[in-house]
């Protein structure tokens, strides 16, 4: 992926490659400088070719000490002052009125910018998690990692000023894009800037620079560069995505509030959360969990997290999660069923399908009960073991 | 045979009777050596190990042998053991042991006790740094820079390895402080600085920098600490603290070790390049104040690693400006070298090979880190595989394959015995060619925009990593290969003899191979310049009996 | 490692000239050198510190001050006046020891002992009094996002406040520690007038100790002394420029 790399669409990325590339053939004169003589010399003198008396003990010599001072001298000053206008042309923000101004805040592990209130006083705000690629035991990649439809979006030719943060009980992350050659980090309790105004329509990726954890190789965004006139039909909507291939929303806002770094959307993988590729749960359950968040499964991660969205968002991912989603039997199931049917598959209105559960899921349910969005299910706190691990085994083989 | 100070030895308290306690309790400084050495070596293949494993983690995209946070604690594992445990004790804790008190003449340091305590307090400060695998969340997830806030919410044992990291700071400041002293009283009449061995030179700029900045990241890693007990709030942005001044302070030391690394190192080459043309070295007295300055103006440009930190443009633009003047120095030594060669006579032994090896991979290293001391540059390079590949082609490239140069050069000293030669290039070769394979691909990646300290990756940057992992595969043969003719020729290898290289300095002039226990018979008055070769032959010859000059 | 009188070597010259060589034995000089440089590595890391309180005071300063205000000024003056005192005593002692009258330095040492105490009695009762207003180490008026959380610049002032008095209060009980050693090797006979480089470098270690001191009570005693009635000039606007993130 990483795309748009050799766009190099910015005034920054040219100044800055213009920098390396003169520090590189600068190097390279140095190296040479260095190398060839080395070599040389120690063929020429080679002991094989040598008689003791020729050798001389020469210490000295003024002229030559003072080129190999002065010169490689005088290449470092030519770098300092690539390196330094480069800098100036990054770090010189451009006047705000003549700029768009998003707000960026890093947090683990995503991304999320905020706009600008529009004419009609709509506040956009995008991005989100990356969805890590989903792998079978084998490492074979069984579901693309992808950034999904969210995105920072902006208009072409025009000055973007990035006034970065993150949470203040979060940590250091740094907004990196290779494509811009730009980079800053992102401090809790501190707002630090970048600009950029690029050329080109296209997408570069971001990627966070600065170590921040578990998943700072996941920590991705993406920057969308739109023509002006779709950029601002987009504004001044109320549309979460521009038109055109940026807008399946359901998809997009689920994947905004992070909801993909968690759960499996398309398959029965359990990533961090269980997959929330099921029916049994409604719209208002949902809602619930997303607003006050959950904590009973007994997942290693422990709560899901409560506010993930609020307001439309939040009605939208419910309707979104509540619709969309979806053998010889032991003995030991008997006791399951009469609430759970017969295929453990659930009954509507009073318990949740168990299809997709897991041993820990199962285990913490069987042991604690579950109380909560669907009436209580009792505990099982005598279930052994064994019984856990077998019950689990019938339910994966559905 | 006359005795050797492996035959006998003083101790710390009381007179052991056993070899094991005369060797737990020794004060002489070669003994000491050894066991750094040993200790060292043993660490070394932990993070050798740690090393590989993250080679072959990258070795494709997607999870190979671990998962996200076990690679997490793989680099910081790397990391400290390399940095802490390995490369900042490394050469002076080794050779400043061993040679440099037989190179001014003095019969052992200027502590002995204190230099016997602070080998047992690196030992301590392992221990607790190895001690964190076992205890608590395992081992530390931060880095070897544990940066705050991460380092203060990650629930992994941090307090344990910055405890360590402490203990190994304050033997680090007690080893610099001996040298200190040593160097300045116990120096052999007649030799003032200017007629020190440039190893000397380079071990004295080492220890100020020991001293110096040592004790501003102890103190930082003490609030640190305090920090996650207490919560005093000093890098907490949720309580007021500055996480960035967490970042000043570490590199405030950080910065001068990495001299503090090279700069014995370079030492070791100033040894080996005069030694092998068979001539007075080039240029003396700019070689040894160069190591002075590159130590002073070291303090001035921690900054450089704090390009995208937030910090302000002005600081900016002042700690690159003064980055450069580094680099002047140093090219200055390397001309130097080179102009040794000239019209000496050059013998290719595997040491020499070696040290000219370094001149090429250093020089990659460090003309990189040129790149990345331009500010512009940087924004784009920080924090990617350019860094990483930069201070590995200096670290390794520079640091530890001057290191093993040393090993090659000073194995007859300490053993009396002489390395295979032919085994010790086949070595080198390898060595030589896997750190290119290894480390020059990731040059490529990190401009490409590869960050570090990533543990999953885009698919286009496979290829490198894959020469990568290949190049790391070489490296290690070579390793074994090196390692095995050290261990084997130790009691099998040729006898050397005093001065099996004919050199100059006073490490060849002792009255047996290996040394007796007090060193030098007599302590030689010196009254000539460290490399004086006439017509290839060294100039000065003593009588190892009365140490009087016959020449 | 034997305490035998200790005869130095001779090196000769070509010539025959000869040269005394300095061995690493009886070396007063290296003794003094080495501790001068170890209270420099001292002095750097308080120095540190410094660096860190001033920092976060032009950061805070208004909140530093406050912080300030509520020290107890009397206990900590008095504080200050015994570890002057007791610096007296040790150079005194120092001073009896090298003249030969080594009943007087043991005298002296005692004296200094029972001041380096009265010391840490002293600052106990300080710390008992805030650790029952509250304010102590990981109770909740130095945690945020409680209901008696400080403001930020008193959190971190009393952070440091802590840190550094208790690293002092630690280097004083070293102290105490190294001169009942000291007063150990006096009588083995061990330290004598003619040998007496383990004494002065001790006395070297508390001057250093009282010397901080003299640093750390005006920065965390005084510089609120005036809060409530005449109010200091604001430091903060020098150096700040007001961009506290504090309140
Ligand atoms: C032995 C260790 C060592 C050495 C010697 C150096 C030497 C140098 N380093 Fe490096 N560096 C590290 C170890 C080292 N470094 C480490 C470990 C890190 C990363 C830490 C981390 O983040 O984890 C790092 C990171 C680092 C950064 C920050 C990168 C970033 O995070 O973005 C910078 C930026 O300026 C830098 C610059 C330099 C410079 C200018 C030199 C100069 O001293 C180099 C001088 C040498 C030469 C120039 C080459 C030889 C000379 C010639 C061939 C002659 C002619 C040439 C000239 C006169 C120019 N280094
Ligand atoms: C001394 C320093 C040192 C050395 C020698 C090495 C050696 C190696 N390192 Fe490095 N490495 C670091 C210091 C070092 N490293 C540091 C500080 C980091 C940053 C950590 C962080 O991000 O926090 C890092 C990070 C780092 C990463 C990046 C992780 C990431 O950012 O995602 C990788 C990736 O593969 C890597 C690989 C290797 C490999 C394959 C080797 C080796 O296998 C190469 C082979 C080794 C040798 C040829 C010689 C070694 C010999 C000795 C050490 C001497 C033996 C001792 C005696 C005889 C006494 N290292
Ligand atoms: C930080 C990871 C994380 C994120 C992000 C996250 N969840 Fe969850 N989610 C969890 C965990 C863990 C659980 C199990 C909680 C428990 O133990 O009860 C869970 C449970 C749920 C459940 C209940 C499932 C069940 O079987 O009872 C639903 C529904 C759900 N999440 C929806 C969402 C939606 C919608 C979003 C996005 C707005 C989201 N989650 C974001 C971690 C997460
Ligand atoms: Cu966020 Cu790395
Ligand atoms: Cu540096």
């Amino acid at each position: 992926m990483l795309e748009g790399f050799n766009t190099s669409g910015t005034v920054i990325a040219e100044h800055i490659n213009e920098a390396l590339v003169i520090n590189l053939w600068i190097s390279v004169v140095l190296f040479a400088s260095v190398v060839l003589p080395m070599v040389y010399l120690a063929w020429k003198y080679h002991e094989s070719n040598v008689k003791n008396e020729d050798i001389e003990n020469i210490t000295h010599n003024t002229a030559l000490e003072i080129v190999w001072t002065v010169v490689p001298t005088i290449t470092l000053f030519v770098c300092f002052w690539y390196g330094y206008t480069s800098m100036v042309t990054a770090r010189t923000m451009p006047a705000a009125n003549e700029s768009i101004t998003v707000q960026v805040e890093g947090s683990k592990w995503k991304w999320r910018y905020e706009y600008a209130a529009n004419p009609s006083g709509f506040v956009h705000k995008l991005g989100g998690a990356f969805t890590k690629p989903v792998r079978d035991e084998n490492g074979k990649i069984v579901q693309e990692g992808t950034m999904g439809l969210s995105a920072l979006y902006v208009p072409v030719n025009t000055n973007i000023i990035l006034n970065m943060t993150a949470p203040i009980d979060d940590v250091i992350h740094a907004f990196f894009v290779p494509a811009f050659r730009m980079k800053e980090d992102v401090v809790p309790g501190r707002i630090t800037k970048q600009w950029f105004n690029a050329e080109k329509v296209g997408e570069y990726d971001v990627e966070c620079a600065e170590y921040c954890g578990t998943d700072h190789s996941y920590m991705y965004s993406r920057i969308v560069v739109l023509p002006k006139d779709e950029y601002y039909a987009w504004f001044n909507s109320s549309d979460d995505t521009p038109k055109g291939d940026y807008g399946k929303s359901g998809d997009a806002v689920l994947q905004q509030h992070g909801c993909k770094s968690c759960h499996a959307i398309t398959t029965d993988k359990q990533l961090v959360g269980p997959t929330l590729k099921t029916r049994r749960l409604t719209k208002e359950q949902v809602l619930d969990v997303i607003n006050n968040g959950q904590d009973q499964l007994g997942y290693a991660m422990g709560a899901m997290p409560a506010g993930m969205a609020s307001g439309t968002d939040a009605e939208e991912i419910a309707a979104y999660v509540a619709g969309g989603m979806k053998g010889d039997q032991p003995a030991s199931f008997a006791a399951c069923s009469s609430c759970h049917g017969e295929d453990g598959k659930g009954q509507y209105g009073t318990s949740p399908s168990l299809v997709s559960y897991d041993v820990d899921l199962l285990r913490n349910v069987l042991k604690h009960g579950k109380k909560g969005m669907m009436g209580t299910m009792p505990a099982f706190p005598y279930v052994s073991e064994a019984e856990i691990q077998e019950v689990a085994k019938y339910l994966e083989a559905k | 045979m006359s005795k050797s100070y492996f035959d006998e030895t003083h101790c710390a308290i009381g007179h052991p009777k056993t070899k094991v306690m005369q060797w737990l309790l020794t004060v002489d400084h070669k003994r000491i050596g050894i066991m750094y050495a040993a200790v060292m070596f043993t660490f070394f293949f932990v993070a050798i190990f740690t090393a590989m494993a993250m080679r072959i983690e990258l070795f494709a995209p997607g999870a190979q042998i671990m998962d996200g946070d076990t690679f997490n604690q793989a680099f910081t594992l790397h990391g400290v053991i390399m940095v802490f445990l390995f490369i900042i004790p490394g050469i002076p804790a080794v050779f400043g042991n061993i040679i440099m008190p037989l190179m001014i003449g003095a019969k052992d340091v200027s502590f002995p006790r204190l230099n016997w305590f602070t080998f047992w307090l690196y030992i301590v400060g392992c221990l607790i740094a190895l001690s964190s695998l076992w205890t608590g969340n395992g081992f530390a997830d931060t880095g070897w820079t544990f940066y705050a806030p991460y380092s203060l919410n990650t629930d992994t044992n941090v307090i344990t390895t910055l405890v360590a990291a402490f203990v190994l700071g304050m033997a680090s400041i007690l080893t610099g402080l001996n040298f200190l002293v040593t160097i300045h009283r116990l120096r052999a009449p007649g030799m003032d600085f200017f007629k020190m061995p440039l190893f000397v030179w380079g071990i004295y700029a080492t220890a100020w920098i020991q001293l110096l900045a040592t004790p501003v990241v102890g103190i930082t890693l003490i609030l640190a600490i305090l920090e996650k007990y207490f919560g005093i709030g000093i890098f907490d942005p949720a309580k007021g603290g500055d996480p960035v001044l967490f970042e000043h302070l570490f590199w405030i030391y950080s910065h001068p070790a990495v001299y503090l690394m090279i700069l014995p190192a370079f030492g070791i080459m100033s040894e080996i390049i005069p030694t092998f043309s068979r001539r007075e070295i080039f240029g003396y007295r700019t070689i040894a104040l160069s190591s002075a300055s590159i130590a002073g103006i070291g303090y001035l440009v921690w900054g450089h690693h704090l390009f995208t930190s937030g910090m302000s443009d002005i600081a900016k633009t002042i700690f690159s400006f003064l980055t450069f003047f580094v680099a002047i120095p140093t090219g200055i030594k390397f001309y130097d070298w080179i102009a040794t060669m000239y019209k000496g006579k050059v013998i290719l032994s595997s040491s020499m090979l070696w040290a000219l090896g370094t001149i090429v991979t250093f020089a990659i290293g460090g003309l990189t880190g040129v790149t990345i001391a331009m500010v512009g540059s940087d924004i784009h390079l920080q924090d990617t595989y350019y860094s990483v590949a930069h201070f590995h082609y200096a670290i390794l490239g520079g640091v530890v394959f001057l290191f093993f140069a040393g090993m090659h050069y000073w194995y007859p000293v300490v053993t009396g015995r002489l390395l295979n030669e032919t085994r010790a290039k086949v070595a080198f070769w390898l060595n030589f060619v896997g750190i290119n394979l290894l480390w020059f691909p990731m040059f490529i990646a990190g401009y490409y925009g590869m960050p570090r300290r990533y543990f999953d990756y885009l698919p286009e940057f496979e290829i490198y990593h894959q020469i990568s992992g290949v190049g790391a595969a070489v490296i290690l043969a070579g390793l074994v290969l090196m390692f095995y003719n050290f261990l084997s020729c130790w009691k099998k290898g040729e006898l050397s003899g005093t001065n099996p290289w004919n050199a100059t300095t006073l490490e060849w002039h002792l009255p047996s191979s290996p040394p007796p226990l007090e060193n030098h018979t007599k302590v030689p008055y010196v009254d000539f310049n460290p490399y004086e070769y006439h017509h290839g032959e060294p100039v000065v010859k003593f009588d190892y009996e009365t140490m009087k000059r016959i020449d | 490692m034997s305490d035998h009188a200790y005869v130095p070597e001779i090196a000769t010259t070509r010539d025959g000239v000869e040269h005394e060589v300095q061995g690493w034995q009886g070396d007063f000089y290296g003794g003094k050198l080495g501790f001068w440089l170890f209270m420099l590595t001292e002095v750097l890391m308080f120095g540190a510190m410094f660096m860190v309180l001033t920092y976060y005071f032009t950061l805070h300063s208004q909140d530093f001050l406050d912080a300030s205000a509520s020290l107890n000024r009397v206990l900590g003056g008095f504080n200050t006046v015994v570890l002057l005192v007791s610096a007296l005593t040790m150079g005194l002692g120092l001073l009896k020891m090298r003249s030969g009258d080594i009943k007087g330095a043991k005298l002296m040492i005692w004296a200094t002992i029972i001041l380096a105490f009265v010391f840490l009695g002293v600052k106990a009762i300080e710390w008992t009094a805030e650790y029952q207003h509250g304010v102590f180490l990981g109770l909740d008026a130095l945690q945020s996002g409680n209901d008696h959380s400080k403001p930020f610049g008193q959190i971190l002032f009393f952070g440091m406040y802590f840190t550094m008095t208790g690293l002092h209060g630690f280097h004083i009980i070293i102290g105490i520690g190294l001169m009942v050693w000291l007063l150990k090797r006096i009588n083995a006979n061990k330290v004598t007038p003619e040998h007496h480089i383990l004494h002065w470098n001790i006395a070297l270690y508390w001057d250093l100790v009282h010397l901080i001191w003299v640093f750390v009570f005006p920065y965390f005693y005084m510089i609120g002394a005036d809060v409530g009635g005449y109010h200091m000039p604001d430091f903060g606007s020098i150096f700040a420029g007001g961009h506290s993130n504090g309140h």
